[in-house]
């Protein structure tokens, strides 16, 4: 399980810049709304598969477009 | 820091080791000159290392190879490289990783870091392609990111191709790079970012050696 809140957590860690993810919810855009680009989604990927025992593959990026898909993957629902 | 060595002998990878074997008579070919920033840029790499260099040739994963001569290498190659018919076979027996640059490609970075782990080296060209302009790239820090993961150091280097073949290939190369090595787990991409940039002037430094001993021009022969 994973909430929201750690997910901004692990995205923080992940972007280059500071970034106020307060109006961040299950529904913002990975790229539009959090800013990350291809190395930064690879690094949420590498840092969930640590922290959750998640793998993810080549297959599952396309379809993480919003923060409610992270964490569906996460769950084990994508 | 990861302190695993290969084994010398390994049957998964002895059509490499064959190859390398095989293709001995190209390092006199290739005629690689030497240079290092510092008397710590000379040490053998003996443990798992990324080694990112630029890239302004057809020729510069051979002449890595070459200059890296007592070590198996691994080279991260484009899938246009490895897409293409017989000769994709060939570079994947010979130790290339395909990666998909239009993807995250989780799989080869997967690959690379467990060969990193398992104490190999692997090559990376992180300019995104050959770039034949005077003017050094910017490289994108996906090396770093993988070198971080598998808490190996990165080995920055400068080649420089041979203008004609009287001339010699010059490689210089630079300090190992380890601000990325972190035991309190993750770094932050800020982090990364910044020993990116490291990486980067210190290619930037090799290639100011090169051009302060050989004012820019391929070095004589001898």
């Amino acid at each position: 399980m994973i909430t929201v809140d750690e997910l901004k957590n692990v995205l923080k860690t992940a972007l280059p810049y500071e970034i106020n993810l307060e109006g961040i919810n299950e529904e913002s855009d990975l790229r539009k709304d959090v800013g990350l680009n291809s190395i930064g989604m690879l690094y949420v990927a590498m840092i969930l598969e640590e922290k959750y025992s998640v793998q993810f593959s080549n297959e599952d990026f396309p379809k993480l477009n919003k923060v409610a898909d992270v964490i569906a993957k996460v769950e084990g629902r994508l | 820091m990861n302190q695993n060595k290969p084994k010398l002998f390994d049957i998964k990878h002895f059509p490499m080791d064959a190859g390398r074997f095989l293709c001995a008579p190209m390092y006199i070919w290739f005629n690689v000159r030497r240079r290092y920033l510092s008397p710590e840029a000379k040490k053998k790499l003996r443990t798992g290392a990324v080694v990112v260099a630029n890239h302004s040739g057809f020729s510069d994963p051979l002449i890595v190879g070459c200059t890296f001569w007592y070590r198996r290498m691994f080279y991260l190659a484009a899938e246009v490289v490895m897409k293409k018919k017989g000769f994709g076979k060939l570079l994947k027996a010979m130790g290339c990783i395909e990666i998909d640059r239009n993807i995250c490609d989780m799989e080869a970075i997967r690959k690379t870091i467990s060969l990193l782990k398992e104490g190999h080296t692997v090559t990376i060209f992180p300019q995104g392609g050959i770039n034949r302009e005077d003017e050094m790239q910017g490289i994108k820090s996906g090396a770093i990111l993988m070198a971080m993961q598998a808490k190996v150091p990165v080995i920055p280097l400068y080649i420089h191709n041979r203008d004609s073949s009287d001339k010699r290939n010059c490689v210089v190369i630079g300090n190992p790079v380890t601000e990325h090595i972190s035991d309190s787990g993750m770094p932050s991409m800020n982090d990364i970012e910044k020993a990116t940039q490291k990486v980067f002037d210190s290619m930037m430094e090799c290639r100011s050696l090169y051009e302060k001993e050989f004012g820019g021009k391929s070095s004589d022969n001898g």
